[in-house]
C-alpha cells in the first residue's frame, strides 16, 4: 500500500517536471545571471566588485529619479483604483439590475488590448506635463480585475447577515462599511497587492504613450531605466538595477503575505 | 435614490467605453472628415500588417495551448503531491509571477542569444509558455476540486493523466477557460519581447506595428487598432459567462 | 443563439483575413501603372570641326538622346525607395535639359543620365511621385 502512493507521489511530481524545467531554464537561471552580472566589474574583465555597482546605481541621479516615480505611482494610483473599484462593486453586487448590466463595461477594457487603446489616449490627452494620462490608462485597465474580485467576493457572503443587519435597523452606508467591506478584507488585500504589482508592469502603456524611450522627466520609471541600459549595453547597471527592483517587489509581497495573514487572526 | 445611482453607473459605464467607442469611429476618419482611406491603406497598401497579424495570432494561439498543457499535470501534481518545501515552492511561483517584465526579460535575451533563437519564433513563444501567472492561478483553482472524486478514480486506474482528463479536467472547465483567456489576453498584448527578441518585421507583431505606425503613409494607426481588438474581444465574449463564474480566488494562504 | 452569431463572426472575420493576406497585393497592383524600363538610347548627331588645314569637316558623335515624342510626355525615372515598411517603385519627373536635335531625336545635356532606368512604356498615364509596378 505503501508503495502504491510512494509510485503516486513521485507520478505526481513527475507532471510538475516540464513546468520546473522551464521556470528553471527561463527565469531562475536568467536572474541568477542577472545577480552574477551586478557583482562583475565589466562584460570582458569579469572581477568581482561586489557592492559597487549597487553603491553606483543607488546614488545614479536617474536611478532615483526612476524609482521616486515607481513609488509615486503605487502610492497615487493604487489607492485611487482600489477604493473606485470597491464603490463600483458595492454599486453592482447590490444595486437593481440596471446598474448590474453595466459590469460589462468596467470589464472591457481589461482584454482590450494596449497598443489599441493608447491611440486614443494619445489623440485626447496631448498635455504631456502629468502623468495623468497615464495614471488613468492604468486605472482604465486594472479596474476590470479589481471588480472581479469584489463583486466575486461580495457574492460569496452569507445573505442571511444582512437580513439581521437590515432588522436591526442599519441604513445602507453604515451596512457596507461596517459589515460588507470588513467581511471581504482578504480579498481587498489581495487587489492591493495585485495592483501594486500591476503597476510594477505599466512599462508597455507608458512606452507606448510617449513613443520614446525617454520620456518627460514625470514618467520616468525603473522600467525605462533598465531598458535604456539594456541598449546602451551598460549590463552591470542593468543588472544591480534589477536586482534591486526584485527585491523591492519581493519585500513588497511579503509584506503584503504578512499583513494578510496576520489580520485573519 | 435608486434611480440616481442608475444614471450614475450608466454614465460612468459610458465614459469607460468610451475610449473603444472612439477608436472604431476615428478609424473611419481622415483628416476629420469620414473617410475610408485609412482603411484602404491599411488593408490594400500595407502588406508588412498580414504577416504580423497572423504572427499575434499564432504565437497566442500557440502560447495559451501549449502553457494549459503544461500547468495543468503541473497544478495537479502540485496538489496531489506531499513533499517537504511546498508551501515555499508556491511562494516562489508567486514571487516570480509579481516580477516586472524586464527583471527577467533582458537576461533572457542573453540566454536565448546564446541557444541561437533570436529572431526566431521560439524567442517568443518558449519563455511565454513558462510564465509563472499560469502556474499559480490553476493552482488555486486545483485546491477546490473535490478530492474524492480523485480517491474514486485510484481505485480504478493508476494512470495519472487518465485520473486527470476524466475527473479533473471537467470539473474544471470554467477556470481553464478563465486562465485560457488571461494567457492568451497576455500574449495578444506582448510589445518588449517581439521588440528585442525579434528582427525581421515579417516575424513582430501588431503592437510593435502600431509602435511604427506613425512611419507610415496614410492614417493605418487607428484601423490596425480596430482590427487588433477584434479578436481577443470574439473571445472574451465567448467566455464572458463562465469567466465571471470562474474567477473566485483571493485568498493565497 | 449569442454563441453561434459569435461562432460566425469569428469565422468570417478569420476568413476575410485569409482572404486578404494573400490577394489584397493583387488587387493593390490592378490599380497601379504597369510600367517597362529601360535604358536612355543613344543616337547619333552631326558635329563640325576644323582640322589642321583649316577645312570644316563633319562627322557624328553618340549621345543620350529621347525622341520628341518622350520629351513631350515626359521623361519618368524609376527609382526604388521604402513605403510602409517595404521596398516599392516610384517615378520622378526628370527636368531634361535639351541639346540638339536630329532624326527626331534631342539630345539630352543633363536631367537624365545613362545609368537611369526610365519609363518606356506604361499602360495608363503616370504622375510624379507615383508607386508604379515594373513589368
Amino acid at each position: 500500500m505503501k508503495k502504491l502512493l510512494q509510485k503516486w507521489n513521485a507520478r505526481c511530481l513527475l507532471c510538475m517536471l516540464p513546468s520546473l524545467i522551464g521556470t528553471a531554464v527561463f527565469f531562475v537561471i536568467p536572474y541568477l545571471r542577472v545577480l552574477y552580472y551586478s557583482l562583475i566589474d565589466n562584460q570582458f574583465r569579469r572581477n568581482f566588485v561586489w557592492f559597487d555597482n549597487y553603491a553606483k546605481t543607488l546614488t545614479n541621479e536617474y536611478f532615483l529619479l526612476a524609482l521616486r516615480n515607481s513609488l509615486l505611482i503605487i502610492v497615487i494610483c493604487v489607492p485611487v483604483l482600489v477604493a473606485l473599484a470597491l464603490v463600483i462593486s458595492l454599486g453592482l453586487s447590490f444595486g437593481i439590475r440596471a446598474v448590474r448590466k453595466t459590469r460589462f463595461a468596467f470589464v472591457l477594457p481589461m482584454v482590450i488590448p494596449t497598443a489599441s487603446a493608447v491611440l486614443i489616449w494619445q489623440s485626447v490627452f496631448t498635455d504631456t506635463s502629468t502623468p495623468l494620462p497615464v495614471y488613468l490608462l492604468f486605472i482604465w485597465k486594472n479596474i476590470g480585475i479589481c471588480i472581479v474580485l469584489l463583486t466575486a467576493a461580495f457574492t460569496a457572503i452569507d445573505g442571511s447577515i444582512f437580513e439581521a443587519a437590515r432588522l436591526d435597523g442599519a441604513g445602507k452606508f453604515k451596512l457596507h462599511t461596517k459589515i460588507t467591506i470588513p467581511m471581504v478584507m482578504p480579498t481587498i488585500f489581495f487587489t492591493v497587492l495585485l495592483s501594486i504589482v500591476n503597476s510594477f508592469k505599466i512599462f508597455k502603456e507608458s512606452y507606448l504613450f510617449f513613443g520614446t524611450n525617454y520620456p518627460p522627466d514625470h514618467s520616468y520609471t525603473l522600467q525605462y531605466y533598465m531598458n535604456n541600459n539594456f541598449l546602451k549595453l551598460d549590463y552591470q547597471s542593468l543588472a544591480s538595477a534589477a536586482v534591486l527592483t526584485s527585491v523591492l517587489v519581493f519585500l513588497i509581497v511579503m509584506g503584503g503575505l504578512a499583513v494578510q495573514r496576520r489580520y485573519r487572526q | 435614490m435608486k434611480r440616481l445611482n442608475a444614471v450614475l453607473f450608466t454614465a460612468l459605464a459610458v465614459i469607460f467605453l468610451l475610449p473603444v467607442a472612439a477608436t472604431v469611429v476615428l478609424s473611419f476618419s481622415v483628416d476629420g472628415a469620414a473617410s475610408l482611406q485609412g482603411w484602404g491603406d491599411l488593408l490594400f497598401d500595407c502588406f508588412v500588417f498580414y504577416p504580423q497579424f497572423w504572427n499575434s495570432v499564432i504565437y497566442a494561439a500557440v502560447i495559451t495551448l501549449v502553457q494549459l498543457v503544461v500547468i495543468i499535470p503541473c497544478a495537479f501534481g502540485f496538489s496531489q503531491a506531499k513533499f517537504r518545501g511546498k508551501g515555499a515552492l508556491f511562494v516562489f511561483y508567486i514571487i516570480l509571477m509579481m516580477m516586472p517584465l524586464q527583471v527577467t526579460i533582458l537576461p533572457n535575451y542573453i540566454g536565448l542569444r546564446d541557444m541561437g533563437l533570436i529572431n526566431t519564433p521560439f524567442a517568443i513563444i518558449l519563455p511565454a509558455i513558462f510564465s509563472p501567472f499560469g502556474v499559480v492561478v490553476m493552482n488555486q483553482y486545483m485546491k477546490n476540486i473535490d478530492s474524492s472524486v480523485i480517491e474514486a478514480a485510484r481505485l480504478e486506474t493508476n494512470s495519472v493523466v487518465r485520473i486527470m482528463l476524466v475527473s479533473v479536467v471537467p470539473q474544471l472547465r470554467v477556470c481553464i477557460f478563465a486562465v485560457a483567456l488571461f494567457v492568451f489576453a497576455d500574449c495578444w498584448n506582448m510589445l518588449e519581447q517581439p521588440m528585442l527578441f525579434l528582427k525581421d518585421t515579417t516575424l513582430q507583431t501588431v503592437p510593435v506595428f502600431i509602435s511604427n505606425a506613425a512611419e507610415y503613409a496614410g492614417s493605418v494607426m487607428f484601423p490596425a487598432a480596430v482590427i487588433f481588438m477584434v479578436p481577443v474581444l470574439l473571445i472574451y465574449l465567448f467566455f464572458s459567462e463562465n469567466l465571471e463564474k470562474g474567477l473566485t480566488f483571493g485568498d493565497l494562504s | 443563439m449569442k454563441t453561434k452569431i459569435l461562432i460566425i463572426i469569428t469565422a468570417v472575420f478569420f476568413a476575410v483575413m485569409l482572404v486578404l493576406t494573400f490577394s489584397s497585393r493583387s488587387i493593390h497592383e490592378a490599380g497601379l501603372p504597369h510600367v517597362k524600363a529601360g535604358r536612355l538610347s543613344e543616337a547619333e548627331f552631326p558635329i563640325e570641326f576644323t582640322d589642321e588645314n583649316g577645312d570644316v569637316m563633319t562627322g557624328f558623335r553618340q549621345s543620350p538622346a529621347v525622341t520628341k515624342e518622350q520629351l513631350e510626355h515626359g521623361v519618368y525615372i524609376l527609382y526604388t525607395a521604402e513605403k510602409n515598411g517595404e521596398v516599392r517603385d516610384f517615378v520622378q519627373r526628370a527636368e531634361i535639359v535639351p541639346g540638339a536635335e536630329c532624326d527626331g531625336y534631342i539630345e539630352v545635356l543633363g536631367g537624365v543620365t545613362s545609368y537611369d532606368k526610365i519609363v518606356l512604356e506604361s499602360d495608363r498615364d503616370i504622375t510624379d511621385g507615383e508607386v508604379v509596378v515594373e513589368k
